[in-house]
């Protein structure tokens, strides 16, 4: 009688709905498997800081540089500062924690 | 013949009926989803916790937003919410086709919702996987009260 009422059960599950369960599927233990990935395979490697300069040129009474400041470490690079060499820190227009090749950039001027 | 159109049609019915209440269901989960990982994917907090994470917790945090998504699927199942008998279909069916595709959502939703607010810009991949699952727990949130309570 159970497992009448199991297969009848089954049989009114519509089609489609299994479909998009496995999409689902693959979805979530996608994600939970690059983690895990990421949690075995461990030991990142400590922020290791880039800079280039990409541009320099005439801004008002001064100079405009552009630098990109790259963080190709394993881990975020918190707190971390652009200073002119006396020590004023540098206009950034666009900031972040970044890791990987991602560029931060920062106007200098 | 007749009986049989009968029976036919009336369990054809019963299908659409089914699966309007599934895709009904599946739209619940997704507007609680979006309504919640909207106000919280515009701030920075989000993405500064999962940068403070490590690959460990966010695995945690993963496994617990499952559990908790399941903890509503339950409660929308056992309240008869849900287009299943409460004592008819084992464990895996409804944590398969509620609760992974409602934590699918749910991810979706959170990768939609940081990608709008600019979010994954400049990150690496490992770290926009992060931050959706980070998000994906308000979201999940949102998405398991919405078929729970709507």
């Amino acid at each position: 009688m159970t497992d009448q009422s199991h297969q009848k059960t089954a049989s009114e599950i519509p089609v489609w709905s299994w479909v998009v369960a496995a999409v689902g599927l693959v979805f979530v233990v996608g994600s939970a498997g690059f983690m895990l990935y990421k949690a075995i395979a461990g030991g990142s490697s400590a922020p290791a800081i880039v800079t280039q300069i990409d541009s320099v040129g005439l801004s008002g009474d001064g100079f405009l540089v552009q630098i990109s400041v790259l963080n190709q470490g394993g881990s975020v690079a918190a707190g971390l500062v652009v200073a002119y060499n006396d020590a004023n820190v540098a206009e950034t227009r666009r900031t972040g924690l970044q890791t990987g090749l991602t560029p931060i950039v920062y106007w200098a001027s | 013949m007749l009986a049989r159109g009968q029976f036919g049609g009336s369990q054809r019915k019963e299908e659409k009926r089914r699966s309007a209440h599934y895709s009904g269901g599946l739209f619940l989960m997704a507007v609680g989803a979006l309504y919640l990982s909207s106000s919280l994917a515009s701030t920075e907090e989000i993405v500064l916790i999962s940068y403070r994470m490590t690959a460990w917790h966010v695995v945690a945090l993963f496994v617990s937003t499952l559990l908790l998504m399941h903890g509503f699927v339950y409660s929308v199942v056992a309240q008869g919410k849900a287009p299943v008998p409460a004592d008819a279909i084992p464990f895996w069916p409804i944590f398969v086709r509620f609760t992974v595709v409602g934590y699918a959502i749910a991810l979706l939703v959170s990768a939609y919702m940081l990608w709008t607010f600019g979010r994954t810009d400049g990150l690496a991949a490992d770290q926009i996987v992060q931050a959706i699952i980070v998000l994906g727990f308000p979201a999940a949130l949102g998405a398991g009260a919405a078929r729970l309570i709507l």
